[in-house]
């Protein structure tokens, strides 16, 4: 257990991350513990070995794969400029930009829809005009609407 | 390099092709799943430069993206190490060396994938403490225990698979 620490130093010495004063603690116990000498060694003969294997290079083959999807991917964004390069339109401005066209075209079209079921005072025949002119609801068309409302319930 | 907007795509590539590959490849055991991994890296890094997605440390950017592909494919797999696959880069060695070296590396690829990784970073990339802590996601201190153990790991099954038991 008391090996531990120092064997710990050892692993970090041979990454060269220990303090000076955790090297001059590790040489001390090192001078009179032969066990972890013999760790030290074979530490050192395993990052000897792990760091003469050579290095894997990038096949050709597959560079060439990476080259060929980003030119597709080159190509790609040709037909969407608006939405890529220097010029182009920031995506949440793009989609809060749908989502008020959305909002103005619901409300347009449920507008109208609204237009079409108001009823004139006046008689209960709805003329074509009526549909697509604004109608404006006088007092007395109010009254008389209620009048009218209330003599259709108690029926 | 790291933080530099001007740098373009070809100028990473090039710098950091070789070694993400061989990250990879010592991960995995396999050089075939190795560079899908380096194409989906090189590709979505790609995509990010050209979005101007600011990217302020690209070399951890793509050994952080590249574990993490790597951890997603040993999960899915429930790895097996291809043995032809750790034989193929001896260098320039005696037979007696890079029987070592193939021993070596099989033991490597035995450890679990956190020891690997750490190992890995540290030994064959030459990443920092620093440096490491940023790509896995925790402190200095916590590597270098990391590493202990997995040393203490590595050769437990170096000893039981080479010369040296």
């Amino acid at each position: 257990m008391r090996c531990d620490k120092y064997k710990e130093m050892l692993s970090a010495r041979l990454d060269g991350e220990l303090t000076e004063f955790e090297t001059w603690e590790l040489d001390s116990h090192l001078a009179t513990c032969p066990d972890c000498r013999a760790f030290a060694a074979e530490l050192d003969h395993i990052s000897d070995l792990n760091r003469s294997t050579g290095t894997e290079s990038l096949p050709a083959d597959v560079e060439d794969r990476i080259m060929t999807r980003i030119d597709n991917a080159k190509n790609a964004r040709k037909g969407w400029r608006v939405f890529s390069g220097y010029y182009r339109i920031p995506r949440t401005v793009v989609w809060i930009g749908s989502l008020v066209l959305a909002v103005l075209l619901y409300d347009a079209l449920s507008g109208s829809n609204h237009m079409n079921t108001i009823i004139p005072g006046h008689g209960d025949a709805v003329s074509e005009n009526s549909q697509t002119r604004k109608i404006v609801l006088t007092e007395k068309d109010v009254v008389e609407r209620r009048v009218f409302t209330a003599s259709k319930d108690h029926l | 390099m790291d933080g530099d907007n001007s740098l373009t795509f070809t100028d990473v590539f090039n710098e950091y092709k070789d070694r993400t590959f061989d990250f990879a490849v010592k991960m995995l055991g396999d050089r075939d799943a190795a560079g899908d991994i380096a194409q989906e890296v090189f590709v979505r890094l790609y995509t990010k430069m050209t979005d101007h997605y600011r990217i302020t440390d690209i070399k951890s950017w793509l050994f952080i993206l590249t574990r993490n592909l790597c951890l997603n494919k040993i999960r899915d797999r429930c790895h097996e190490v291809p043995l032809s696959a750790v034989s193929d880069n001896p260098g320039d060695h005696s037979d007696r060396d890079r029987h070592r070296q193939i021993e070596l590396r099989r033991a490597l690829l035995a450890l679990e994938p956190e020891y690997r990784e750490a190992l890995i970073l540290r030994e064959y990339q030459g990443f920092s403490y620093t440096e490491i802590a940023e790509i896995l996601g925790t402190t200095v201190p916590a590597i270098r225990a990391l590493l202990y153990r997995a040393r203490c790991r590595l050769r437990e099954t170096y000893r039981q698979t080479s010369f040296m038991g």
